[in-house]
């Protein structure tokens, strides 16, 4: 193929799914000149998978996207149709919205965004080659021979590169959703020198609406509460779609169990490694034997199909055996299946050799975002792109990098993780894996992030005048809970107490302390204080949380604050630990392959000892000194 | 907290009269002046850059060792922090209890290395230093890896295993409740954390208590006085203890009750029941005492027999030698400052029993007593015990957060906190035991939640 000069740019984003959305607006909405490349403009925001977004640890993802100026959260409010509150018994930090999106919408209009957004051009090309220059990139290479010329390239990549759908034993060399795929960009991958992985997942099938009894399932509506995502969201019209349970039993069990031999992952067909979080139907059968019935939720895919997600499902299992199984279901006994589920298995690149800036060392220039890093979800692969746009552009405007801490938000955990850990499975986020849960709620994504997005310049005026509307709201109702005062004579307030169950006031306490009573609740101390309606709720919630869990707040504020200097105590990028003494062999291997940032970060390193970090913090002190001894010496 | 309250021994152990514990960080003299108290009162608040002070170390009513302590301010201090040293009389057992007291008022054993890294890192040691540092660290950090991993072994690695492995599955349980709240799983955790907290916080109130149990060095070597009446005990007693607290006469019996009393001796505190003799009698006043005494030769670690070194062996003494058969002894051949003649003889008749001459009433030879019980006791099993003894400390140390973390809980739910909150005390109750196992707690509890719950989409 001869090839052609196509134009040139400051970014290309190869691949338009959740990550290269984000990371093609967030570049392009920082003044880059940008470009996104796609196997299919067809496929702007696919959602290959389960037709919903949320979830724990996924919904505070969303709504910290959000925060920074991404796109995800307004997109989702918009195309919702059914949108529900999780975990509201167990506490506000593990508290997560979980949305249903009409699908074709999502996509459509996340597709219209991108084509729309100022800077940003669109364009339907498969990527086969990364141009470099010494270390440095400097364009892609596609299978028409164009050639566009970057300075910065982000690979979003998804499941498309060498990827392969298994059916039992029908293999097709192809994208989910029998789409084409990107077959030789992963090769090209391997000769700039990067590590490559194989993971695996899957899908369940889409069934016919028409084909379901649903008065033998149980039926789940979302939420009538006027929730939301985005902090831009103020319509809240969205049509409600109920979802319907049910569940398997010992007879679709016996028919999974007799037909495991053309299982891909019992055949051995399948070399990827598949999620524990996401196992295939007949992983589930046999691991949990004891069972007899595992619970499947029946999603609809859109206001404007027949086609049902059934969640749960996910199998590699050969058609005929799908349709059999399924139809042992109370509810889909006359079940059709309109896609089968499939097994999918895809190249990606090790993500320890990325950069906290989701940069690779080795090349610069290069980005990686999503599955290519071995994540798994469209809120995880959403979070990186936006990162990794973000930073694209900062390096190319010569700012300092955007970095997340541990304590900023889940998505420093994920990166974190990512890139000092890795991962050897497809990594999904949990609430469990952040340190300091109590703080990265929901509920103030935007508290602790709105300021970073505005200092990047990601925050709209609109966002920013909201943001600080409400910041000064919640300082006016923290300072009336100090300065207000409750007295235990006042009918009211004892006729309130006494509703409650709560023990009668002796003489007077600030609205703060008498919201350290776990039933009080702040809406009717504003009653009881005539301040009802001052305030909109969210403020008043923020505040009252404050008050409520003040000493546990308190606490992992200080752990925080402990943690912080270690993050803050940065070791230079030239460091060379071969020339630290004292370091254990292992330590200086694992150290010299994930050179950390920082101190902090090292000492999270597994294999890396308390010792070793005293010994690293010592050569830091004596590298410094004689940084500073030889800048001296150099000064007339 | 910039600088944390860091303590450790900083003489050798098991050497030496003298043991110095150093203690360095914010509030280090704030911790000391609970437990110190001067002969000569000072102000704390005008007290100098440096300055010594004698005086005792004592905590609830419990005299723990008489001590020097020095205070040194930030800017005069080995480490640029708040530091004070308080050098032990006591030695190195006293040192030790001194460290555990310390441990108990919230101060951390400091880790390998830290007061160089703390030292260093202050400017306190310049450039040329830097590598001696980093050498100290090394050695001492593996030192301490060797300890952590040499404890978990044998039964009590499996105790500590079976408390941690429970715990494990409680907060897998918890977080796959929370991450997977449509999975379908059984969220009665909620009520069911308290029960199960219940007998771990008494599984560890065990462990505490046995790594309390090293009585050796908290409380002194069970010591018995014995020999007939007259020989001198009592003033061997008060020799020992250097004051007169038994009371002594030249009448057979006078010494009636058994008396507990502690003396420190060549740094080997020696917990003392003096005795009213172990002859037959007829007086019932004697007999308590006599009864007694059998019982404090069963449960002694060490049986001081003294003879009178100007009588020849008698039958009494004869009887006495059969009564503390199999015990660790020493033959105490008093009144030496007298001329005798039987001192050959006598030491036959004990063979093969180590003897020594000493004069209670001259307090001649007292250090040689002192010097045999040491290479008795501390160069045989307590120095083994030593290594074992600062492994216990920091587990004791590590079973009390734990456990401290787990009460947390217990309040949390009394006061119907929802379970994020719950979950932080249960997961730092984890994490301070990984600190004895070395395991990183995130994994592992993600581990446990795939293996344990069907989970997925």
């Amino acid at each position: 193929m001869e090839t052609y000069r196509a134009g040139n740019y400051d970014v290309i984003v190869v691949g338009g799914g959740h990550g290269g959305v984000e990371a093609s607006l967030a570049a392009a909405r920082l003044g880059m000149n940008t470009l996104l490349l796609s196997l299919s403009l067809d496929h702007i925001a696919l959602m290959p998978c389960n037709p919903s977004i949320g979830g724990p640890a996924k919904g505070h993802v969303v709504r910290e996207i959000d925060a920074l100026g991404g796109q995800m959260g307004i997109n989702i409010d918009k195309t919702q149709i059914q949108i529900r509150l999780l975990n509201t018994s167990k506490g506000p930090a593990v508290q997560a919205l979980r949305a249903q999106a009409d699908k074709k919408l999502y996509q459509e209009t996340m597709t219209y965004t991108v084509e729309c957004q100022e800077g940003l051009d669109v364009k339907q090309a498969a990527v086969e080659e990364i141009l470099t220059e010494g270390n440095h990139v400097k364009g892609v290479r596609c299978n028409t021979g164009a050639i566009f010329g970057a300075r910065a390239i982000i690979l979003t990549t998804g499941t498309y590169l060498k990827s392969r759908i298994i059916m039992g034993d029908l293999l097709t060399p192809a994208g989910p959703n029998n789409q084409p795929m990107a077959a030789v960009l992963s090769d090209s991958l391997k000769d700039l020198g990067l590590e490559l992985f194989r993971f695996k997942t899957g899908t369940p099938a889409r069934v016919d609406k028409r084909s379901i009894d649903f008065s033998k399932t149980i039926v789940q509506n979302g939420s009538k509460e006027k929730l939301a995502f985005s902090y831009m969201t103020t319509t809240f019209q969205r049509p409600m779609v109920p979802c319907h349970l049910t569940y398997t039993n010992p007879t679709t069990h016996d028919i999974i169990r007799e037909n495991l031999h053309l299982a891909p992952m019992y055949s051995g067909i399948i070399e990827g490694v598949g999620a524990r979080y996401c196992p295939s139907i007949e992983d589930k059968v046999v691991r949990f034997a004891d069972r007899d019935a595992h619970q499947l939720f029946l999603e609809p895919e859109g206001l404007h199909t027949n086609e049902i997600y059934v969640q749960g499902m996910s199998t590699g299992l050969p058609m005929v055996i799908q349709e059999k199984f399924l139809r042992t279901i109370a509810g889909l006994e006359h079940v059709e299946i309109m896609r089968p589920a499939y097994a999918i298995e895809y190249d990606g690149v090790v993500p320890t050799q990325l950069k906290p800036t989701l940069e690779y060392r080795e090349i610069e220039g290069l980005y990686g975002a999503g599955q290519i890093n071995g994540t798994s979800g469209y809120e995880e692969a959403a979070g990186q792109g936006l990162m990794a746009g973000i930073n694209a552009a900062l390096k190319l405007k010569e700012e300092d990098p955007f970095i997340l801490r541990r304590s900023d938000g889940y998505l420093g955990v994920l990166i974190d993780d990512l890139v000092m850990k890795g991962t050897n499975e497809p990594y999904r986020l949990f609430t469990s894996r952040a340190e300091y849960r109590l703080l990265l709620r929901n509920d103030n994504a935007d508290l602790r992030l709105t300021e970073k997005g505005h200092a990047i310049g990601l925050v709209t005026e609109e966002r920013w005048r909201r943001f600080n509307e409400k910041v000064e709201a919640i300082g006016e109702v923290d300072q009336w809970l100090t300065e207000s005062r409750f007295r235990g004579s006042d009918e009211a307030v004892v006729a309130y107490l006494e509703e409650l169950g709560s023990a009668p006031l002796e003489g007077t306490v600030s609205g703060r302390d008498l919201l350290k009573r776990p039933e009080v609740d702040i809406i009717h101390l504003t009653k009881l204080a005539g301040k009802e309606n001052v305030w909109e709720e969210e403020p008043l919630r923020q505040a009252e949380l404050e008050a409520k869990y003040e000493g546990y707040l308190k606490k992992q504020r200080e752990q925080v604050n402990r943690f912080n200097k270690g993050e803050g105590k940065r070791i230079p990028e030239t460091i060379d630990y071969d020339d630290v003494g004292g370091l254990r062999i292992e330590a200086r291997e694992k150290l010299k392959k994930l050179r950390p940032f920082s101190v902090g970060q090292a000492s999270r390193i597994s294999g890396v000892s308390p010792a070793d970090i005293g010994v690293l913090l010592v050569y830091l002190e004596e590298y410094h000194r004689r940084a500073t001894a030889e800048a001296k010496k150099e000064e007339p | 907290m910039d600088h944390p309250l860091i303590a450790a021994l900083a003489t050798a152990e098991g050497r030496g009269g003298i043991a110095i514990i150093r203690l360095s960080g914010d509030g280090a003299w704030s911790v000391i002046e609970q437990i110190f108290q001067p002969r000569q009162p000072f102000d704390w608040s005008t007290v100098a850059g440096y300055s010594l002070h004698y005086g005792h170390i004592t905590y609830e009513g419990a005299i723990y060792d008489e001590v020097l302590v020095a205070l040194m301010k930030e800017h005069a201090s080995y480490t640029r922090e708040q530091m004070a040293e308080i050098q032990c009389h006591g030695g190195f057992i006293s040192a030790r209890r001194i460290l555990e007291l310390l441990m108990s008022l919230g101060v951390a054993m400091a880790g390998p290395g830290e007061f160089t890294k703390r030292a260093f890192l202050s400017g306190r040691l310049d450039l040329s230093q830097a590598e001696a540092v980093i050498e100290t660290i090394e050695a001492q950090g593996d030192r301490d890896l060797d300890f952590s991993l040499r404890r978990l072994e044998g039964k009590k690695g499996q105790r500590f295993l079976a408390l941690r492995e429970s715990l494990l599955s409680i907060i897998a349980e918890t977080e796959a409740v929370i991450d997977f709240p449509e999975d379908g799983l059984d969220d009665s955790i909620a009520e069911t954390i308290g029960k199960r907290i219940g007998p771990m916080i008494e599984a560890l109130d065990r462990e505490i208590k046995k790594a309390e149990e090293g009585r050796v060095y908290k409380e002194g070597l069970s010591t018995v006085i014995l020999g007939r009446t007259n020989v001198g005990k009592s003033s061997l007693l008060n020799a020992l203890l250097s004051e007169e607290r038994a009371i002594v006469t030249d009448i057979p019996g006078t010494t009636r009750d058994t008396i507990e009393e502690t003396a420190i001796i060549s740094g080997v505190p020696l917990k003392i029941v003096d005795t009213a003799g172990i002859r037959e009698t007829l007086d019932p006043v004697e007999k308590i005492g006599v009864d007694r005494s059998r019982e404090a030769i069963h449960n002694a670690d060490l049986v001081l027999f003294v003879l009178d070194g100007t009588e020849p062996f008698s039958a009494e003494d004869g009887e006495i030698l059969q009564a503390i058969d199999g015990k660790k002894t020493i033959v105490l051949l008093n009144k030496c400052d007298l001329p005798s003649d039987y001192s050959d003889s006598l030491r036959e008749a004990v063979a093969p029993l180590p003897v020594l001459e000493i004069s209670a009433k001259e307090e001649r030879n007292l250090k040689a007593l002192g010097d045999a019980i040491r290479h008795m006791f501390l160069e045989g099993e307590i120095a083994a015990e030593s290594g074992e003894w600062v492994g216990n400390l920091r587990h004791k140390e590590v079973f009390l957060r734990a456990k401290h973390h787990l009460e947390e809980v217990l309040k949390a739910q009394e006061i119907a906190l929802p379970l994020d909150f719950q979950v932080i005390d249960l997961r730092a109750a984890l994490e301070a035991l990984g600190e004895i196992s070395g395991e990183s707690i995130s994994t592992e509890i993600i581990d446990r939640i795939f293996s344990d719950f069907c989970i997925g989409k």
